[in-house]
């Protein structure tokens, strides 16, 4: 090496860092509008990996809030702009991408991404004063942590694990076995559940599995060898298809609880489909909000919104965000975030459509809007309040959801 | 809109892996270990950084050391673990070792979701401590993280440069090209390439892994998948296996193509075709340089035919060898002899510096 190339190399970068704090006018929490003047709101999603069946709805459901808003004439007297950038459903894809959002798309609000990265960004997101809404995150690590600058629309993985021992008790299972996959969606839940479970005088047996495997016939007679009562699995869909084909060749009859990754319509066309149940955080399917938007949903896609998809929670995001900006006047991030739990949260009048709110709030009333996937109501961390889960089974090839059900706080750690 | 912020958080990334192409240059390129494990040295070097870095009073408690200590242990802990890895499985060759080494690096992952009081499972480990962060601001950051990536980028390309230059890196080579002859010569092959192996394993936790680590701000297993390791291979072949500015060029190059992809804006419903552009532009990349620069954008031939030229000896009027000569001597560079045989293509290949003869 030649040692005059280091000092150069170093040299350019430290010009380089120099002349970007000169020309990069951007500034903390000063979140501003794109070239044209429109507001971006910014979704970081994983349109390509692991993630990406979930996106097309999702980004379709983001589409419908941003369309719906510019109809009702902007937010601020702007415009509204999605930029979509994809995560590619890893960490280092969300850091890039986020980093291409908050400095070259110049987004004054974030959505859209998933539990690992949201957990790398969380402290960027901070610094930067971005205001951030996860319409699907489950990761505990949010529980206590939110509520400044990043929120959550959805259940954590604390109450989806709970639900699954709290149905599995009442359904009079002693003996519980469980597959999972070693990812934080799907073993987060499972290491609540089996807790719960266990605390609730059950037993439980589980089987760890990797995404991508060519055959799972081992893990399944694993799993099974303990005569369990029932098995949950949580996976994806990619593991968990082959895992029930073979659930079913080897004939087991026992009730299986899946992990809402695999509330698809793929799962629901299974030839043991009758025998799958799941528990997800339900969408509230009589809410004046929810049918204006099921019926966007449906003339842009062609399909039902499902709440395994987040779909419903995609289109909250971004409503709740515009609101947000309406209530707070302004377009900086700490004064929008200010504002958040204020337009989520009762008390307030109850609106189901930005158009509602942003009248409402023009006319110096507070607002609780009442969103297409659930009330909203957040607590102090971010949180929804009391996320309204419910149980669905596959009837005629469809998911369909049952009864409605309220976590059992005694099983509870 | 091109933001200097956007293309140093690029940039960084891409010195990141240029540390871990010159890594793998040396035990493949030099060394010829086809290793598919690079992924699992990198996880171990970032989590024992991270855990002997982070607060005591953290989520996931670490120990709570200075950074420069913490990259120190890291560079320890990963070097022995590559020791451990590379005892057994070198005493196979080939795919033998490759499988082995993916093998190994799964293990390795494992290891870290099963443990999860020490590394946080699945869930991670959430906290990670960076140097000079205190120190500056949110906005400047960034600068300073690539400028760091730049320094150890080059720290290794000087040890790297040392090897290429040393009679190690010649015995390397040798091992590499034939076997039995660099036997003959009286080199401990196995003894050659398990210090390698764990060399390599010492500068992945000093180096590699910590930067990773800053550059992530999070640790999850996911990250380490073999994803991370045939990104690695694939800016090895795209830079040119053996050669040394290579490693570099071929990350910078890759992650270019990869990341620069996202300038191009596209309306929300075009989004899953800009998404689909990444990958084809990779395989692209990848196609086009074995098609056309199939030893890679740099060649190992082109290396050490500039190290032959820069050593070759210019008979001074004074009759005196030549600095570079004596400098090469003095670093104990020798000719190995096995150079004279030339019975073997890839030997016949290789142009040594003459003076040195």
């Amino acid at each position: 090496m030649k040692s005059h190339l280091i000092p150069a190399a170093i040299g350019v970068s430290l010009v380089l860092a120099l002349s970007a704090c000169a020309s990069d006018g951007e500034s903390k929490g000063d979140n501003g509008s794109s070239a044209d003047g429109d507001i971006v709101f910014g979704q970081l999603i994983g349109v390509s990996g692991d993630y990406a069946p979930f996106t097309p709805p999702a980004n379709a459901a983001a589409e419908i809030a941003v369309e719906e808003i510019n109809a009702a004439g902007g937010v601020l007297g702007k415009q509204v702009k999605l930029v979509i950038e994809d995560n590619r459903s890893t960490v280092d894809g969300a850091v890039a991408g986020f980093s291409k959002l908050t400095t070259v798309s110049n987004i004054t609000v974030l959505g859209g991404m998933e539990s690992d990265g949201q957990v790398a960004l969380f402290d960027q997101i901070h610094q930067r004063e971005l205001p951030n809404i996860c319409p699907s995150c489950g990761t505990t690590f949010l529980d206590d942590k939110g509520g400044k600058f990043s929120f959550r629309i959805t259940a954590s993985d604390s109450d989806a694990g709970i639900i699954v021992a709290q149905v599995m008790r009442d359904a009079n299972v002693k003996k519980l076995a469980m597959i999972v996959q070693n990812t934080e969606g799907a073993s987060g839940p499972a290491e609540v559940a089996q807790e719960a479970f266990e605390r609730a005088g059950g037993e439980v047996t589980s089987v760890s599995i990797e995404p991508g495997a060519s055959s799972y016939n081992s893990e399944v007679a694993n799993a099974f060898k303990s005569k369990p009562e029932a098995l949950y699995l949580a996976a994806g869909v990619e593991a968990g298809l082959p895992i029930l084909r073979e659930i079913d060749r080897r004939g087991y009859d026992v009730p299986i609880f899946v992990s809402p990754d695999l509330i698809t319509d793929e799962i629901a066309k299974v030839p043991n489909a009758d025998q799958i149940s799941a528990a997800l955080t339900a969408f509230d399917t009589e809410s004046p909000a929810y049918k204006s938007f099921a019926e966007r949903f449906r003339a842009k896609t062609g399909g039902e919104p499902e709440s395994g998809m987040y779909d419903a929670n995609a289109y909250d995001q971004f409503i709740i965000h515009a609101l947000a900006i309406e209530a707070a006047k302004s377009t900086k991030g700490a004064d929008i975030a200010g504002k958040i739990i204020d337009v989520a949260s009762a008390p307030g009048k109850k609106v189901y459509s930005f158009e509602e709110g942003k009248a409402a709030l023009e006319a110096g009333e507070d607002i609780d809007f009442e969103g297409a996937s659930s009330s909203l109501d957040l607590n102090e961390f971010g949180n929804l309040m009391s996320p309204l889960l419910s149980v669905l089974t596959i009837q005629n090839g469809a998911w369909v959801p049952g009864e409605q059900v309220e976590v059992d706080p005694s099983l509870r750690g | 809109m091109i933001s200097i912020e956007f293309l140093t958080t690029i940039a960084t990334l891409a010195f990141v892996y240029a540390m871990a192409n010159q890594l793998l240059n040396i035990e493949a390129g030099w060394g010829g270990m086809w290793d598919l494990g690079i992924a699992g040295l990198i996880a171990v070097g970032a989590y024992s950084y991270v855990l002997l870095t982070t607060a005591t009073d953290a989520y996931t408690p670490g120990l709570g050391l200075p950074v420069l200590v913490g990259m120190l242990g890291a560079g320890v802990i990963t070097g022995l673990v590559a020791l451990v890895i590379g005892w057994p499985a070198l005493r196979l060759r080939g795919e033998y070792f490759l499988i082995t080494t993916f093998a190994f690096a799964e293990i390795l992952r494992q290891l870290i979701i099963i443990n999860r009081d020490l590394t946080g499972g699945t869930f991670g480990l959430t906290s990670v401590t960076k140097p000079l962060e205190a120190e500056f601001t949110f906005e400047a950051y960034p600068y300073v993280r690539l400028v760091l990536a730049i320094v150890l980028t080059g720290v290794i390309w000087m040890i790297c440069s040392r090897i290429a230059t040393s009679s190690y890196g010649a015995s390397l080579r040798a091992a590499r090209d034939n076997e039995p002859l660099a036997m003959a010569m009286g080199k401990s092959i196995k003894t050659l390439r398990l210090s390698t192996y764990a060399f390599v394993g010492l500068l992945a936790g000093l180096f590699v892994g910590p930067a990773y680590a800053w550059f992530l701000g999070a640790l999850v297993p996911s990250i380490f998948t073999s994803s991370l390791t045939f990104t690695i291979w694939a800016g090895l072949v795209i830079g040119g296996i053996g050669s040394r500015f290579g490693p570099i060029l071929g990350a910078l190059t890759l992650t270019a193509v990869s990341e620069l992809v996202r300038l191009i804006e596209v309306s929300p419903q075009h989004a899953n075709w800009l998404s689909a552009v990444h990958p084809l532009l990779v395989g692209v990349l990848l196609i086009a340089v074995l098609r056309w620069r199939p030893d890679g954008l740099l060649s190992e031939r082109a290396t050490f035919a500039r190290l032959r030229r820069r050593y070759a000896p210019q008979r001074s009027s004074t009759g005196h060898m030549p600095r570079s000569h004596h400098h090469l001597r003095e670093s104990g560079y020798e000719r190995p002899n096995y150079l004279r045989l030339g019975d073997h293509r890839g030997l016949q290949d290789v142009r040594w510096p003459q003076g040195v003869a």
